[in-house]
């Protein structure tokens, strides 16, 4: 059949068809409000700032998850990009004065937060552009507690950011690993706010246009399918980067993968276990009334750049 | 006068700073460190030349024509029968009655172009707690995105229901091939077939896992799907003169992925899988390799001024220019290109080594074409 014949076969079926029942278009059941907070322009030491390699694309590759949110339905809530990106944004203020998460990462119900990231011991760190308070790096789960989301508002939380969901780091000895940074110790078990689901990466991750559309197709497979599944069938990629020249397709072992990682947890294994196997953007279920239970979601072996094969 | 000791002074910093938000009691970070020596031009151009192969030469036009000779197969748009996808029972069931989006018979935008955006046919409902499966394709197929979702009803599944996926990878890697060449539209031409890997070689499958860890500390996870990626790969005729390496197939701008259990496919993605022109680039505009070197150094340093770059990967493969509209639908020149991917992070790192590094670590990749772009085959899309 010819493009065009399948093409007007194909508007025939729609139009007509058996198979047709309705017309419908997706509407989605509660809006929520998301906010993405992205550096692509770093700030050298020598200028006064926190370091760091520029990655311009960053910002936009990330704004297609945004975007896309807003085709269904949600708010775009605050699209903070470069500027004066400080851990301000991100820190608890019990953990010191001045930490606004309260109004900006955890005033959300979606937030994605792209930095260079980086493993610091038991956790994530993430690169500001400028210093707050003598702080540079965000530290994020573990033994930190610059950062505790979900006390306030916050349900779904995405790194765009390396080292973000280390195998290492998931379950460390003596804390909660990644889940530190999605709570409060002082006001979750007071308020019961939780965060639902976090998403990251693996070891190093990759910045190019091609990857924009697996933010947009996050988002939008994050209301047909569960948020864990559409993070990491969207965001992985196998033989992707390093590759010598002779071996695009990694039939000699030189490629190395892209490895996305999803954590849920709960008050009971069913919670934690529906949260990475069920909950989606349109199907957002009540806080967890605590962490004691919680699901990884990964590829075991994947092999990225910067760290061993996902092994937790 | 008020004298104030200095406990006193400190209560009142100390209370003073909780009101107007001035940090406390922290400790700091230690300060940046000094920036790295940033990467001079003659170390990057240093880099390229070492990574890319003589393949690539000061005179480019004949590795150009081998690669617009590269085999293609039908377009997607010739292969997909959509109404024949839906009824097939790995995707809706022949009873089925799924519902379309109104937009799907909105092929064009309001300026008249064609709608890069895709139809969608669902069963069931995508919000809620139900079963749900949702079809996708671009509506104009010359884009080359199709998509297959499925999900259980919520509650369908207990933890304790979870099973390893009993599939071998390479019953996945064909279970994958059938179905994105039989359900959507991809031409088996352009997928690499296992028997011809290398020997050693392994196929691009991984066991999707999860896990967790109890109260007693134990951990237990349960491989439960498998994942197969699918790159485009087109046949051509390539050896590297210096080395003797063929490359028996090359990378072209597309991807697929299909995630399966042994209760069949769940997800399956067609990506930028483009209807592709070879008819549109003239070899005799091939770049030289010291043209080529310089253009990747000059987009290496604009990334990364930064830090010192550990090492490059290389792909020679094709690319997409900008669609072109035609009377059937829509086609992509097809440019021959060089993928270059940078990291300024060694491929691996023990703990110890990853604490030192500090957060400065994302890699970037960008492609570049082989031939100087003329109006009729466009810039290349943004990679």
């Amino acid at each position: 059949m010819t493009r065009k014949g399948n093409r007007n076969a194909l508007l025939s079926a729609i139009g007509t068809s058996v198979v047709l029942t309705t017309l419908t278009a997706a509407v989605p059941s509660v809006a929520m409000e998301v906010k993405v907070f992205a550096i692509g322009d770093f700030v050298p030491s020598s200028s006064g700032g926190c370091g760091g390699g520029d990655r311009g694309h960053w910002p936009d590759m990330v704004d297609a998850w945004y975007d896309h949110m807003a085709v269904h339905g949600h708010t775009k809530d605050g699209q903070y990009t470069d500027g004066s990106m400080t851990i301000q944004r991100f820190c608890d203020p019990d953990w010191i004065g001045g930490c606004l998460d309260h109004q900006y990462a955890d005033e959300a119900d979606a937030t994605m937060i792209a930095t260079h990231g980086g493993d610091n011991g038991d956790h994530w760190v993430g690169t500001m552009r400028y210093s707050y308070a003598g702080h540079c790096g965000l530290d994020g789960g573990g033994n930190a507690h610059d950062m505790h989301l979900g006390d306030y508002d916050l349900e779904f939380l995405h790194f765009s950011s390396c080292y973000s969901a280390d195998d290492d780091n998931l379950n460390p000895a003596g804390n909660r690993g990644v889940r530190e940074a999605m709570w409060d110790p002082v006001d979750s078990p007071v308020n019961g706010r939780f965060a639902h689901v976090v998403t990251g990466n693996h070891g190093v991750m990759y910045i190019r246009g091609k990857y924009d559309d697996d933010y947009e197709d996050f988002a939008h497979d994050a209301h047909s399918v569960g948020i864990a599944y559409s993070w990491v069938t969207n965001s992985y990629h196998s033989n992707a980067e390093g590759c010598e020249w002779y071996d695009p397709f990694n039939w000699f072992g030189t490629c190395q993968d892209i490895c996305p990682v999803a954590v849920s947890q709960g008050q009971s294994d069913a919670r934690a276990f529906n949260g990475i196997h069920y909950e989606r953007y349109n199907n957002v279920y009540s806080d967890p009334s605590n962490n004691n239970y919680w699901y990884w979601m990964g590829y075991l072996g994947c092999d990225p750049v910067g760290e061993f094969g996902f092994n937790p | 006068m008020i004298n104030l000791s200095l406990p006193r002074i400190a209560q009142i910093v100390f209370f003073s700073s909780l009101v107007i938000g001035v940090p406390v009691a922290v400790a700091e970070d230690p300060p940046p460190p000094d920036d790295p020596r940033p990467p001079s031009r003659d170390e990057v151009i240093a880099l390229v030349e070492r990574a890319l192969p003589s393949l690539i030469s000061e005179d480019n036009s004949g590795l150009v024509k081998s690669l617009l000779a590269a085999r293609l197969g039908k377009p997607v748009s010739e292969n997909l029968n959509v109404v024949g996808s839906l009824r097939d029972a790995r995707v809706f069931g022949p009873r089925s009655r799924p519902s379309f989006d109104e937009e799907c018979s909105r092929g064009f935008t309001e300026s008249g172009d064609p709608s890069p955006d895709p139809c969608y046919a669902r069963l069931g409902e995508q919000a809620g707690k139900g079963a749900y499966r949702e079809f996708s394709w671009s509506k104009h197929l010359g884009h080359g995105d199709v998509k297959f979702l499925r999900r259980d009803a919520d509650g369908t599944v207990e933890p304790s229901d979870l099973k390893p996926v009993s599939l071998s990878d390479e019953a996945a890697y064909q279970t994958a091939m059938a179905f994105v060449v039989e359900l959507m539209g991809v031409p088996p031409e352009e997928l690499i077939s296992p028997d011809e890997l290398p020997d050693g070689a392994s196929l691009p499958v991984r066991s999707l896992a999860i896990g967790s860890v109890n109260e007693k500390g134990e951990k237990s996870s349960v491989e439960a799907y498998k994942m197969v990626q699918l790159p485009r790969a087109l046949k051509v005729d390539l050896v590297d003169p210096a080395s003797g390496r063929a490359l028996p197939r090359v990378p072209a701008t597309g991807e697929a992925f299909v995630l399966m259990n042994d209760a069949g496919v769940w997800q399956a993605g067609v990506r930028r899988w483009r209807a592709l022109s070879p008819e549109q680039v003239d070899p005799a505009q091939a770049k030289t390799r010291s043209e080529l070197v310089n253009e990747i150094a000059d987009a290496i340093l604009t990334n990364e001024s930064y830090s010192p770059i550990d090492f490059l990967g290389v792909k020679i493969g094709l690319m997409a220019g900008d669609p072109t509209p035609t009377q059937d639908g829509i086609v992509y020149p097809m440019l021959p290109a060089v993928e270059i991917s940078a990291a300024v992070v060694p491929k691996d790192l023990s703990e110890e080594e990853q604490n030192r590094l500090g957060p400065n670590t994302a890699g970037f990749t960008q492609e570049f074409p082989l031939v100087a772009l003329t109006e009729v085959s466009s810039a290349p899309e943004t990679d």
